[in-house]
């Protein structure tokens, strides 16, 4: 049970990141997004989702624009700003430096 | 074959079985209460309904037009348990969602509103058409002028219905899948209208903010920035008035308990020893027993402490706004109460008939007087309850009044004398001791356990100032009634004294010479000039 919950943690911590590289790239629905993070084995459920990119969204790191949909309620587009842009040079060069940092705490 | 519910998620219409949509409203009842402090709460819940509402759009076809639980089911399972929508990077919240169901409550109505909804609300809570409450509140606007700060009020007070629940819990209909249904037919046609709106307008609010059409919204404004205001000016009154509370109950509660347990001082003769007189030897006087004293003593600490400590009690309240199960403490505060009302009544009865029976005692005695000069009566001086009478004249004349005597154990009380006519040719002076008790035995020894005494010389009488009761534990209204009786021809001549202790004589009449003619006291004739003895 505690090792779900750091394994969860772990992933949470990286769960921005993950959300911004995959929006670096080209604007998504929430589907979409969802769809490879669950790829990646990153997330399980989708409800981990919705409060995150709200608050992504309100710091002014995405956006997003409305499109109709054929299939249902109009859908949310998110796009990357280019502050988003930004945190996420940040984010990846620590990532690097938190990668080499654990991997020469775990080869000792 | 199943009843089904239309519902409306997101703007799209769904046929949905019963249990499917108890289970779809309370998952998102559920992810609400998850994310109550979660910023952007409607939002959140705004994009979850719209992607429910996709998911449940693939889950329908020509064939299958019906969403059952078992949709539903998979939905969840793919958007996750409520907890994981908590606070994001604490997965330790286990809040527990607070809802419930139940009774009518008051509650403005947003579907139906001219300016606050609260007329609709009134309308709704009584079950009669808001046009008459509007017409009664545009009437009291001419009338009066109160209609607006009424309004004003109940806009401030009363919370709008948001929710279906509370929407239902407005109208007083009883929270079941029917009534569910009929409400959120009745919703389907203003969703259209908020789903046509919201489109043209600011993307980044929910659906659910950007509800209301232009028309009101700049009343709204301007009365939301006023009614901001005025809770701030209300919610400093009610501190304050918490805080003033808090003190009156405080200090009302020392003063009583003060008098309970102590007792102020009221009154002392110092020449004939200090006579405490407070609130518990009081209780002593009048009570027959020990435990009755305990129990009334009990019952006035709760018939006057609660109260007070309730003051005390809502004093706090008001100052830190917190709500509770009110109906606990009430309830068990009033049966305290009640419980110290029966005590204090049950002992006052038994007070009561320690008072049943009166006795009154005479005594009399033959005054000698066979002098020529007049008989002079008077009282015999006593400083302290001279000027303590003098003082205290109008309270006095019941003359009531025993002061307690605490190391000698006996009482005092102020005699009333009377000076009237006699049918004998003797002077005769009765004293009348008088006493209550549980019955004519109790009564009697208590009235002779009066004493009063006079002194007679020649050309004197003297009489005694106060009485004495001895053995004096126990208050039973004693008192002492002297009656003296002048035969027709006497002469006397009457202190300026006794006029404390008497009404019979006229104001003039004192400390001359006087003679008892036809019944009455006349002014002796000066024949041998004046010499007044005082």
């Amino acid at each position: 049970m505690n090792l779900e919950n750091t394994k969860a943690q772990m992933r949470k911590g990286v769960l921005e990141f993950c959300i911004l590289s995959i929006l670096s790239e080209d604007e998504a629905y929430v589907s979409d997004l969802i769809n490879k993070m669950k790829d990646a084995k990153l997330i399980v459920v989708e409800g981990t989702l919705y409060p995150l990119l709200n608050r992504l969204k309100n710091e002014g790191v995405l956006e997003y624009r409305w499109e109709e949909s054929k299939s249902g309620p109009p859908r949310k587009y998110y796009k990357i700003t280019p502050e988003g842009k930004a945190m996420l040079d940040e984010l990846k060069q620590s990532w690097q430096e938190l990668i080499t940092s654990v991997n020469s705490i775990l080869s000792i | 074959m199943k009843k089904t519910v239309t519902v409306n998620i997101s703007g799209i219409i769904f046929h949905i079985d019963e249990d499917a949509y108890d289970k779809l409203l309370d998952y998102i009842e559920e992810i609400r209460s998850y994310l109550t402090s979660t910023e952007g709460k409607d939002e959140i819940i705004a994009d979850v309904e719209a992607r429910v509402a996709e998911m449940l759009q693939q889950k329908v076809s020509e064939t299958k037009q019906v969403i059952n639980i078992e949709d539903v089911d998979s939905i969840i399972l793919l958007m996750g348990e409520p907890s994981q929508f908590g606070s994001e990077p604490d997965t330790t919240n286990s809040r527990k969602r607070e809802r419930s169901y139940s009774a009518k409550r008051f509650y403005r109505d947003p579907d139906n509103k001219v300016i606050g909804g609260v007329c609709s609300g009134i309308a709704n809570y009584f079950n009669i058409d808001p046009l008459w409450v509007r017409i009664v509140f545009a009437v009291a606007l001419f009338v009066f002028g109160s209609g607006v700060l009424l309004y004003l009020f109940l806009w401030l007070i009363t919370p709008e219905a948001r929710t279906t629940a509370e929407k239902l819990e407005m109208r007083g209909e009883a929270v079941n899948i029917y009534n569910i249904e009929r409400s959120v037919k009745e919703e389907l046609t203003q969703l259209k209208k908020r789903f046509k709106g919201f489109k043209k307008k600011d993307k980044s609010y929910s659906v659910r903010e950007k509800s209301n059409n232009q028309a009101e919204s700049i009343i709204e404004k301007i009365v939301h920035i006023f009614l901001t205001i005025l809770k701030i000016f209300v919610r400093v009154f009610v501190i304050v008035l918490g805080i003033v509370l808090i003190f009156i109950g405080i200090f009302l509660l020392i003063g009583f308990l003060g008098s309970i347990i102590k007792g102020g001082e009221v009154v002392s003769f110092t020449n004939i020893g200090v006579a405490n007189f407070s609130f518990s030897s009081f209780l002593q006087l009048i009570i027959d027993s020990p435990t009755q004293i305990t129990m009334v003593t009990l019952g006035l600490l709760l018939l006057v402490g609660i109260p007070l400590l309730m003051i005390i009690y809502n004093g706090v309240k008001m100052i830190f706004g917190f709500k509770t199960k009110i109906r606990v403490i009430g309830i068990s505060a009033f049966s305290l109460w009640i419980a110290g009302l029966i005590l204090c009544v049950f002992v006052f009865i038994k007070v009561i008939s320690g008072f049943s029976t009166k006795i009154v005692v005479p005594q009399k005695y033959n005054i000698t007087h066979s002098v020529k000069t007049p008989l002079y009566i008077d009282i015999k001086t006593n400083d302290s309850i001279e000027s303590y009478i003098e003082y205290n004249q109008e309270y006095f004349n019941n003359n009531w009044y025993l002061a307690k005597h605490d190391s000698r154990n006996s009482g005092f009380g102020i005699p009333w004398i009377t000076i009237t006519t006699s049918e004998t040719d003797s002077i005769k002076l009765i004293i009348f001791s008088e006493a209550r008790g549980h019955n004519q035995k109790e009564a009697t020894i208590n009235a002779k356990n009066i004493k009063y005494n006079y002194t007679q010389t020649d050309t004197t009488l003297v009489l005694d100032p106060f009485f004495t009761v001895e053995n004096y534990d126990k208050w039973r209204m004693q008192r002492v009634r002297v009656l003296l009786k002048i035969p027709e021809g006497e002469k006397v001549v009457i202190s300026k004294k006794l006029y404390y202790y008497n009404n019979s004589i006229e104001d003039d009449m004192f400390g001359k010479r006087l003679v008892m003619h036809n019944g009455d006291f006349v002014e002796e004739q000066k024949k041998e000039g004046h010499d007044s003895i005082k």
